[in-house]
C-alpha cells in the first residue's frame, strides 16, 4: 500500500474526490474559494453575491465530477464553472456592470485625503482599481486570470470560451488601454491633483437597482 | 475571409509584443506591475467553507456514466446509408431485367386485383412457366452447342482416318 502523495495536485484530489473522498474535495474547496471569491467579486462589487457564487460554483463542480477529465486543468474547469455562473448571474438579476473602455477625465475623482492616499499607494499599487475602472467586463477577466491566477493564454481562452488569438487581442487592448489610463492618472497625480480611477466600490450588501428617472 | 496563414501571422506578432506607443508604459513594465501589484479584494466570509461543504454533503454527486447517447452521432452513418442506397439503385437500375411487352400493354388496362384481371393472371403464369423452363433447360441450352461441335469433331476424325486408310498402298 502506498502512502498519499504530501502535496498533491488539484487534478490529483479532483480524482480522488470523484472515487468518493469528502477529504480531498475538502482540500479542493480549501484552495480554491478564496481564489474564486477573489475573482467574481470583482464581476459583482458584492461580497454577498459573490459569496453565494462560490457556493454554487463549488457545489455544482461537486455535482459534475463525473464529467471532468483529470488529465485537464481542474482551475481551467472550475474557473469556467465560475464564470457561467456569473453570466446567470447576471442575466437573472439584471445588474451587469459594464464599463467604457477608455477613461476620460471625467472619470477621475479626487480622494479626499492626499495623505492617505499617499499612505495607501505605498501599500498596495493601484494599477487594479485602475484597471478595474477603466477595463470592460472580458477584458478585466482576462487580465485577472493571466496575471493573479496565472493561467496560460488556452486556458484562459477555454475559460473566457475564446479561441487563443482572440484572447492574445483582448490582453493586448486592455494592457494598452490599461497603459493609457495609469499615464494620464500619474500626469494628475504628478499636477498636484491626486485622483484615481472610480470603481464602483464592492459593498457587503446587495445593492438596489437604481431608480429609473424619466 | 481569414486564413490560416493570416490568423498565425497575427498571432505571433501578439506574441512578439511591439512596442508601445510614446507616452504608454512600457509592457514589460506593466506585466511587472501586475503581477507585483495586490489587488484590494475582501476575504470571504468566515463560514463559507463549512457553508460549502453542509451543501456539499446534502447534494449527490453525479455517477460517472458511459458515454450518452447522442442523435447526432447517427447523423453521419444515416447519410452514408442513404448516399450507398441510392449509389446502389443507380447500378441496379440499368441492369434490371426488361419489362414484357405484353406485361407493360396489359398493365395500362389493369384495374383492380391481379387475380381479378384475367389477361394479367395470363401473363403472371405465362412469365413463371417461361421462368421455370428455362430453370430446366439452361444447363442442357449451354452443353447442346458443345456436344454438336464434339460429335462434328468426331466424325472429322472418322473420315480422316478412312482417308488415310484408304490412300495407303
Amino acid at each position: 500500500m502506498t502512502a498519499p502523495a504530501p502535496n498533491p495536485t488539484d487534478e490529483e484530489l479532483a480524482r480522488q474526490a470523484r472515487a468518493g473522498s469528502l477529504v480531498a474535495f475538502d482540500e479542493l474547496v480549501a484552495r480554491f474559494e478564496v481564489r474564486l471569491f477573489r475573482f467574481l467579486v470583482q464581476g459583482t462589487r458584492n461580497e454577498t453575491d459573490a459569496a453565494e457564487l462560490t457556493q454554487d460554483t463549488l457545489v455544482t463542480a461537486y455535482q459534475k465530477l463525473a464529467g471532468y477529465d483529470p488529465a485537464r486543468s481542474f482551475a481551467t474547469w472550475v474557473f469556467t464553472i465560475a464564470r457561467r455562473k456569473q453570466i446567470d448571474f447576471f442575466r437573472h438579476h439584471g445588474v451587469r456592470r459594464d464599463h467604457a473602455l477608455g477613461i476620460t477625465a471625467d472619470d477621475l475623482v479626487d480622494e479626499a485625503d492626499p495623505g492617505r492616499l499617499a499612505e495607501q499607494a505605498e501599500e498596495r499599487d493601484r494599477v487594479w482599481d485602475c484597471a478595474r475602472a477603466s477595463l470592460a467586463e472580458l477584458p478585466f477577466q482576462a487580465l485577472w486570470l493571466k496575471y493573479n491566477e496565472d493561467l496560460s493564454v488556452e486556458q484562459i481562452a477555454a475559460v473566457l470560451g475564446r479561441t487563443t488569438i482572440h484572447v492574445k487581442v483582448i490582453l493586448f487592448r486592455a494592457r494598452a488601454t490599461l497603459a493609457t489610463a495609469l499615464a494620464r492618472w500619474e500626469r494628475a497625480a504628478d499636477s498636484g491633483r491626486p485622483a484615481v480611477p472610480a470603481a464602483p466600490p464592492i459593498t457587503a450588501r446587495r445593492m438596489a437597482p437604481p431608480a429609473l428617472t424619466l | 475571409m481569414k486564413t490560416w496563414w493570416t490568423q498565425y501571422r497575427r498571432s505571433r506578432q501578439l506574441d512578439e509584443a511591439p512596442a508601445p506607443s510614446a507616452g504608454r508604459e512600457p509592457l514589460e513594465q506593466l506585466d511587472a506591475r501586475l503581477r507585483r501589484a495586490r489587488p484590494a479584494t475582501p476575504l470571504p466570509p468566515p463560514g463559507l467553507h463549512d457553508a460549502i461543504l453542509r451543501r456539499v454533503r446534502r447534494v449527490e454527486p453525479a455517477r460517472e456514466v458511459g458515454p450518452s447517447f447522442n442523435p447526432w452521432r447517427l447523423a453521419f452513418p444515416a447519410l452514408a446509408g442513404a448516399c450507398g442506397l441510392v449509389v446502389l439503385g443507380l447500378v441496379i437500375w440499368p441492369s434490371r431485367p426488361p419489362v414484357s411487352p405484353v406485361v407493360v400493354a396489359n398493365a395500362s388496362a389493369w384495374s383492380g386485383s391481379p387475380a381479378a384481371d384475367p389477361l394479367l393472371s395470363q401473363a403472371g403464369t405465362a412469365t413463371l412457366s417461361a421462368g421455370r423452363r428455362a430453370a430446366s433447360e439452361a444447363p442442357a441450352a449451354v452443353l447442346a452447342p458443345l456436344e454438336r461441335e464434339m460429335a462434328l469433331f468426331e466424325s472429322d476424325l472418322r473420315q480422316a482416318a478412312q482417308l488415310a486408310m484408304a490412300s495407303l498402298p
